[in-house]
């Protein structure tokens, strides 16, 4: 049940709603009104519709000359690409980990910084961990709807945390490795717009190449790339 | 190929279709590249932006709803939010927004050239933002082409939150009723 002042209240809210800049409580209290007011809801398709037409004003330009082949080139090799880098980082940080064990880059960093490689490392070495790493969680439209955390030790393990905002629902968790095999890894469930899971990996999170959850009802995806 | 609908060309591009992906890319670039240099105004992170926003779609394609929107506001809302995301990265300063760049979008006559059957949608859509009040049209297009929220907007022009607020709620009200009426025409 809702009231017309509430409905008041909450539609200064939709345009940002609409616009992707509404955050915090203010987006959390815009969404529960939604879903229990079906007006404000056709509000906000027509709003977003607004923000839609107005993407047309911006002027078409032509793009530097090889994009199309770079564009194609990218999604060709997006695994390569991406692993390569993944691995000079991977290699990077041992070596700044090495380092800073053997005292070579003491006067290099600054103090916090120092500090902070050390509290890492200490963390790492209680349970003979190697690494943390965490990564963006996407939807369709590239805007952040959480994160994911990972771990690589024994047993290695992904934390997967999602913002409020998120639609209520089941979301299928699907991991897909770097050779491409994809299985099933559980689900989330989420409940006044946030949800968490987490889980052993049963592989090497440098093995892990993407981490999808996928809306059980309507299908949406958010993706978190490892690599 | 140029014949095939953009929800066709779409789901050729999410098969790995070199010639599909080829035309795909073909049509869209312009517009998204367009759009992410509106908002970043650098050639280099434009390109970046929409080769982003190309991937982004590749892998989100067999996912994509038509029933939710067409495929080119689709890639226009990610290149949207990826250029916003840069711009924020780049410039941390509230204040730091492009008025002369954004007035350019509404004050000479709109390029509808090679958009086909979207060139009169967009002449009316550049009448209808031209027929809205100056503080209005401001409050719209920072909020949608510098991603300020209603609070930015406020600290950006100097007014209170609750009339920043107002002014981009009844901007855009003013704007979907503008639209419908000229559509009725």
């Amino acid at each position: 049940m809702t009231s017309n002042s509430a409905c008041a209240d909450i539609r200064l809210l939709l345009p940002e709603l609409a616009l992707g800049t509404l955050t915090g409580q203010d987006r959390g209290r815009a969404l529960e009104h939604l879903s229990g007011c079906l007006d404000c809801r056709h509000q906000l398709q027509s709003l977003s519709e607004v923000v839609d037409d107005m993407l047309m004003l911006a002027p078409s330009a032509e793009p530097p000359v090889g994009f199309e082949s770079r564009v194609i080139e990218r999604i060709g090799v997006t695994q390569r690409t991406r692993l390569r880098g993944s691995r000079w980082v991977t290699v990077a940080a041992v070596a700044l980990v090495a380092a800073l064990i053997g005292g070579a880059a003491v006067y290099v960093v600054g103090t916090a910084d120092r500090e902070l490689a050390g509290s890492y490392r200490r963390t790492l070495a209680v349970a003979n961990g190697e690494y943390f790493a965490a990564r963006s969680l996407e939807n369709g439209e590239g805007s952040t709807a959480g994160h994911v955390f990972g771990y690589q030790g024994s047993p290695s393990w992904v934390f997967c945390v999602v913002r409020a905002g998120m639609e209520k629902g089941t979301y299928d968790i699907e991991i897909t490795a770097v050779g491409g095999d994809t299985w099933s890894a559980g689900e989330m469930q989420v409940e006044e717009g946030k949800g968490t899971w987490a889980q052993p990996l049963g592989v090497n999170l440098h093995d892990v190449l993407r981490l999808r959850l996928i809306d059980r009802s309507t299908g949406e995806i958010l993706i978190a790339t490892w690599q | 190929m140029w014949k095939l609908s953009d929800e066709s060309l779409l789901a050729g591009f999410a098969s790995k279709d070199p010639e599909v992906t080829a035309a795909f890319v073909r049509r869209f670039q312009g517009r998204v590249f367009g759009l992410a240099l509106t908002i970043v105004k650098d050639d280099a992170v434009a390109e970046e932006i929409a080769q982003e926003t190309m991937a982004r779609a590749w892998e989100h394609a067999g996912a994509y709803d038509a029933r939710k929107g067409r495929v080119d506001t689709w890639l226009l809302t990610i290149a949207r939010n990826l250029s916003i995301d840069a711009r924020r990265v780049r410039s941390r300063e509230v204040t730091d927004y492009d008025d002369e760049a954004m007035l350019r979008l509404v004050s000479s006559e709109p390029d509808p050239e090679g958009r086909g059957v979207l060139a009169d949608e967009i002449r009316r859509l550049h009448k209808a933002i031209v027929g809205l009040s100056e503080e209005q049209r401001r409050a719209l297009l920072l909020a949608t082409f510098q991603g300020l929220s209603g609070k930015e907007v406020s600290e950006a022009e100097g007014i209170p939150l609750g009339t920043a607020k107002t002014r981009l709620h009844a901007a855009m009200l003013n704007l979907r009723a503008a639209l419908e009426v000229s559509r009725d025409q």
